[in-house]
């Protein structure tokens, strides 16, 4: 199954040993490459950024995510992590640019797969770049082979 | 092949320099340093990116490009920028700048204005943008053969076919000249390696 970054954001995330709702997820961190989801960011009461790592997530559904347990919670530490929840690195708007140094427009949405966490493809607003394309994903650009 | 793609050096200004590993602006691009005494590109000087910009202490060198382009210049990491063992000023152009370019026969076209480079991977200097003295701008291909002084460059009868008024075109030029230079270089086996260096160091 697969999913998208626009669509996903907002949906409820449920503990689900106790049934608890835990908050909704606000944003995907995204490895350095570009490729996999490492955490999601949970809005919920506590005004700290809270992650859950995307090991502790049990079943990505189309309207609820199951993760393993609330105590799987924990705050952002880790640079890449504050980096993302700060927003400084931020895959939906940031521009596209290939390897050869040109840019090729923006990133609109991404479509990963809910099993895995792996990025499927970025749909910029000229054209669609499969993950096998991405190189990294950074302050300043999702970079692309051209 | 295809068409080697041409640009003004100074175009490169200004450029973001963005890592392909990391997709992070590691600097802007200051200014070209280029060895006019060789007609060899040596580098960029650097300049910090965001609102407190200043000038970077590293460099980059021309060998660590992976490629120029209309948006950025691309490198592998932050690794690519060094600390440059010699600092190099930004004024090691003035050696070419200015000179009249003097054909094999004898005219006088014009004075360089500027250097143009390829902007693929390890770019290099392939050519000086020359202010004719006609009025129209020309691109003049760099070869072994130049001879350069304090006031002139002298290019060699061979070039001269290869001049064009438009960069488009002296990026083809670019490559023909080069093939009719690799030609001329065949009767000698295993003369291909001291031919490049011969073109690099003039």
């Amino acid at each position: 199954m697969s999913s998208a970054f626009t669509k996903a954001v907002g949906r409820k995330v449920v503990d689900s040993a106790t049934a608890d709702d835990v908050g909704e997820i606000k944003t995907f961190v995204v490895d350095q490459a570009g490729r996999r989801i490492t955490r999601i960011q949970v809005a919920g009461r506590n005004r700290n950024p809270q992650m859950v790592d995307w090991a502790d997530v049990k079943s990505f559904g189309d309207d609820v995510v199951l993760i393993t347990s609330q105590s799987a919670i924990h705050d952002a530490t880790e640079e890449r992590t504050t980096d993302i929840v700060k927003g400084a690195v931020d895959y939906i708007g940031t521009r596209i640019i290939t390897v050869d140094g040109e840019e090729l427009g923006a990133v609109d949405d991404v479509h990963f797969d809910t099993g895995t966490g792996e990025v499927i493809a970025i749909m910029g607003n000229n054209g669609r770049v499969e993950a096998a394309r991405i190189r990294s994903l950074g302050t300043y650009a999702a970079v692309v082979e051209s | 092949m295809t068409t080697s793609r041409v640009m003004r050096a100074s175009e490169v200004s200004g450029l973001p320099v963005v890592t392909i590993n990391g997709g992070d602006d590691v600097a802007e691009i200051k200014d070209v340093v280029f060895d006019g005494t060789n007609h060899r590109l040596v580098g960029f000087t650097l300049n910090k990116r965001g609102w407190f910009r200043g000038k970077l202490r590293q460099q980059l060198p021309a060998s660590s490009v992976v490629a120029i382009g209309p948006d950025a210049v691309m490198v592998a990491d932050d690794s690519d920028l060094e600390d440059p063992k010699v600092p190099l000023g930004d004024g090691e152009s003035h050696a070419v700048l200015g000179n009249s370019v003097i054909s094999a026969d004898g005219s006088d076209l014009g004075n360089i204005t500027g250097v143009v480079i390829t902007t693929g991977k390890d770019p290099e200097a392939v050519g000086y943008e020359v202010d004719g003295n006609d009025g129209n701008s020309y691109f003049v291909p760099i070869s072994a053969q130049m001879a350069l002084s304090d006031n002139n460059l002298l290019i060699p009868e061979s070039s001269t076919d290869f001049i064009r008024n438009d960069l488009v075109g002296f990026g083809a030029a670019i490559d023909d000249h080069r093939k009719v230079l690799d030609t001329a270089s065949k009767p000698q086996p295993g003369a291909s390696e001291a031919e490049s260096l011969g073109r690099t160091q003039a």
